[in-house]
């Protein structure tokens, strides 16, 4: 490998200007964490993304604008749906421009995954969910307690400073519920519950002892902070905020890392492979694509963080092969690529409340309602016939017009004074499911078939397994019951058998582990067998545990920048 | 044909030939121009669902433009020949009930017509109304209901005086109480 250094190397200027102290690939919501992190911690750092860029609130051209300004008022087009058929399940003209044409790239579905992208500076920090959730040691101690896969490297303990840190910083509206399984965090004030929700609160503790309703933990900011925000209520969020009131890499991370002058970023930059110099055991640098011109170019580095995300991060690295690692980069376990996790989500059940005829709200909520997992917590909790648990997300709202013209029969001005009158309280709830790690549900390259840019396309192959498929008939069934018990009618209780990689919380393709032969990281979220190449996306998670995985991507990747810098001075990579 | 023996035809294999004749009216497309051509008899049929009445109407907010065009653009075959078909359908009964043009009927006899339309082609028990949708597209007078809601509801005469809008509300009231002849919000 040191030739192909040499032969970029002509002059010699031209290896010191494409040499940084760190490479930082993606730049969404872990990439932008990593940028943050290093540059403030004085490295000269180059963030590589493969789309284009966005300049936050000045690119966010939709945020403004009215359903009628909309060409088509926001419905997606036959052509949107045949071009795009994963990504249209998630896009509306609202949001579109920030997720990938499928038909320009392409993957091969071995069985139905959905995987939904957006390739642009800010990746899905800019139309992620927003929840935020701390796992606890009853996810990190779940693997070793029931003999599945590999024993998380780390512990609750030395997560939860982390924790602490990045909630601090990204301003996370929540409320303190004291719960073991559900750790709580540094939080600005929550969203309110509307009053369906509240009477939904109040039902559920007065029904139940294991499980408590809760405002959904959300990265809104209900008070302004550091010059961003507040949050304004109009729950158009994935179309950018141009009051920076979520958090976002564009808005926070990246203009951070920036002002520290020792931020390059460099878009329309797709990482094809690490390179590896077998002499000195390290990766020294990547090279790149540009995506319009097609030239290559490569980039050197003391460090590199793989951010480019779970699915992305997993196939550079299986593409990364040399002598010393004919599987892809330090892949000598062959578990890279292998134990994909995603949520599985919409099992639920959706419930009529008649009352509160008298009241409504004002404002649109980004929230939502959230009852922490309540299931295998505890000796009581514990269930015959599946492992682990789901948290549930739901939502109270008083039926509007595109419900009511479904169920208002007739026409004329009785029918339109139904349905433009507010109707019955609803509630939905649906689980998010934990998904086990399977070494089967994996994603490979294939060995013919190549994309736009010559690299090999990827294959996703995943099934759930007998214990996700159990817990969906006990999701549909918990959420139906507690609408009863609350006094809802006209429930619909419902098992939506959506593909898998909806949730878009995919995981696990390079897991943490303690030994190097089961494991591609190690506790620090460095590879074991490289020790200059750290990965903190999702491909890191040695399970999935039920919670929203972003706030935990961003404390490991704090974590590890903090470990990358401690050893640079160390002088050990 | 008649819709139930069709379903029957493909779910009950009784015979390949109601089965091939089934999908030759259904996937073959009808005349778009025929939309453009019918637009102020759409315009009619939308202000028959959504009248002007001290709020405007489905033809102030000129729902039969984003209607035609969600026909033409955003919406399945079949349902777009369903829709087709059905206009003309809507036609010939109008003239057997009332021996009148639909355009020379009154509001009354419009709501009549559109009733009974919308009776006849209520969608079958949950199981086999699945089916339906997904061989035979939806059906005439639901996709009618529909697309004339949604074009009112997102347009800024609906929405903004229809119903209630903001677009800024800059402050979450999670619980208050409903103010008289209170409107429902436009988005939630």
């Amino acid at each position: 490998m040191l030739d192909t250094l040499k032969t970029i190397n002509l002059n010699g200027t031209a290896y010191k200007a494409n040499t940084y102290d760190a490479i930082v690939v993606g730049s969404g919501i872990s990439g932008g964490w990593a940028a943050k992190e290093l540059c403030e911690k004085g490295l000269k750092t180059l963030v590589l993304e493969r789309g284009r860029n966005i300049e936050h609130v000045k690119d966010y051209h939709t945020a403004f604008k009215n359903p009628w300004d909309f060409t088509h008022r926001l419905v997606n087009t036959q052509k949107d749906k045949e071009e795009c058929p994963i990504q249209s399940q998630a896009f509306d003209q609202g949001n579109k421009h920030f997720f990938v044409n499928d038909k320009e790239h392409p993957y091969i579905q071995e069985n139905p995954f959905s995987w939904v992208r957006g390739y642009h500076v800010g990746g899905r920090s800019l139309t992620w969910g927003r929840q935020c959730y701390r796992l606890s040691d009853l996810d990190f101690e779940a693997n070793l307690n029931e003999g599945i896969a590999v024993d998380w490297p780390i512990r609750y303990k030395d997560i939860a400073p982390w924790y602490d840190y990045v909630e601090k910083y990204v301003g996370i509206s929540g409320r303190k519920e004291g719960l073991s399984q559900l750790p709580d965090g540094e939080f600005l004030p929550p969203i309110d519950l509307n009053c369906i929700e509240a009477y939904f609160e109040g039902s559920v503790k007065k029904n139940y002892t294991d499980r408590v309703v809760t405002p959904s933990r959300v990265a809104n900011l209900t008070e302004a902070k550091d010059g961003r925000g507040p949050c304004q209520y109009r729950n158009l969020c994935s179309r950018g905020c141009p009051f920076s009131a979520y958090f976002s890499s564009n808005g926070v991370t990246l203009p951070a890392a920036a002002v520290t002058g020792n931020l390059t970023l460099i878009s329309n930059a797709i990482v094809a492979e690490v390179i590896y110099d077998k002499e000195k055991k390290r990766a020294i640098g990547v090279r790149v694509i540009d995506t319009i011109t097609k030239q290559e170019t490569k980039y050197f580095a003391k460090i590199i963080f793989l951010n480019a995300s779970t699915i992305a991060t997993a196939s550079i690295l299986l593409n990364s092969t040399s002598e010393a690692f004919p599987q892809g980069l330090g892949n000598s376990s062959g578990q890279v690529g292998h134990n994909l996790m995603d949520h599985f989500q919409l099992a639920g059940a959706s419930g009529i409340y008649e009352g509160f005829e008298d009241k409504y709200y004002f404002g649109r909520s980004p929230g939502s309602i959230h009852i922490p997992r309540f299931r295998n917590i505890n000796a009581e909790t514990k269930q015959k016939d599946f492992i682990r648990g789901y948290g549930i997300q739901g939502k109270g709202e008083r039926l509007s017009w595109n419900d009511l013209y479904a169920q208002t029969e007739g026409v004329g001005a009785s029918f339109k004074d139904k349905i433009t009158k507010p109707g019955p309280w609803e509630v939905w709830l649906g689980g998010w499911g934990e998904t086990l790690p399977y070494y089967d549900n994996k994603i490979t390259l294939d060995p013919v078939a190549k994309d736009n840019w010559g690299l090999p396309i990827l294959r996703i192959s995943f099934e759930y397994g007998d214990n996700e498929k159990a817990m969906r008939k006990d999701i549909k069934q918990s959420c139906k019951e507690m609408l009863e018990r609350a006094g809802f009618t006209n429930i619909n209780a419902f098992d939506y058998d959506q593909p898998p990689g909806s949730a878009v919380h995919e995981m696990g393709t390079a897991r943490m582990g303690h030994d190097p032969k089961t494991s591609v990281l190690n506790g620090n979220n460095q590879m074991h067998e490289v020790p200059n190449v750290f990965i903190t996306d999702g491909s890191c998670m040695t399970s999935s545990a039920t919670q929203n995985p972003s706030l935990t991507y961003m404390a490991l990747t704090a974590r590890a920048c903090e470990y990358a810098v401690e050893g640079l001075k160390k002088g050990l990579l | 044909m008649n819709r139930r023996k069709a379903i029957i035809g493909l779910v009950g294999l009784t015979g390949a030939a109601t089965a091939s004749y089934f999908f030759y009216t259904q996937t073959k497309q009808e005349d778009l121009n025929q939309l453009d051509s019918n637009k102020l008899f759409i315009a009619e049929l939308a202000e028959t669902i959504i009248p002007r009445t001290t709020t405007p109407g489905a033809k102030d907010a000129k729902a039969e433009e984003i209607i035609i065009l969600w026909l033409k653009e955003c919406t399945d075959r079949k349902t777009r020949n369903n829709f087709i078909r059905g206009l003309e359908k809507l036609k010939s009964r109008c003239q057997a009930a009332f021996d009148k043009d639909f355009m020379h009927c009154s509001a009354q006899e419009r709501q009549a017509l559109l009733n009974q339309f919308e009776k006849e082609e209520k969608p079958f028990a949950p199981i086999f109304g699945k089916i339906q949708k997904k061989f035979l597209g939806t059906a005439f007078m639901p996709t009618l209901k529909e697309y004339t809601t949604k074009a009112y509801c997102t347009s800024f005469l609906g929405a903004t005086q229809g119903l209630a809008y903001v677009l800024i509300p800059s402050r979450r009231e999670a619980c208050i109480p409903l103010q008289t002849s209170q409107k429902s919000w436009a988005t939630q």
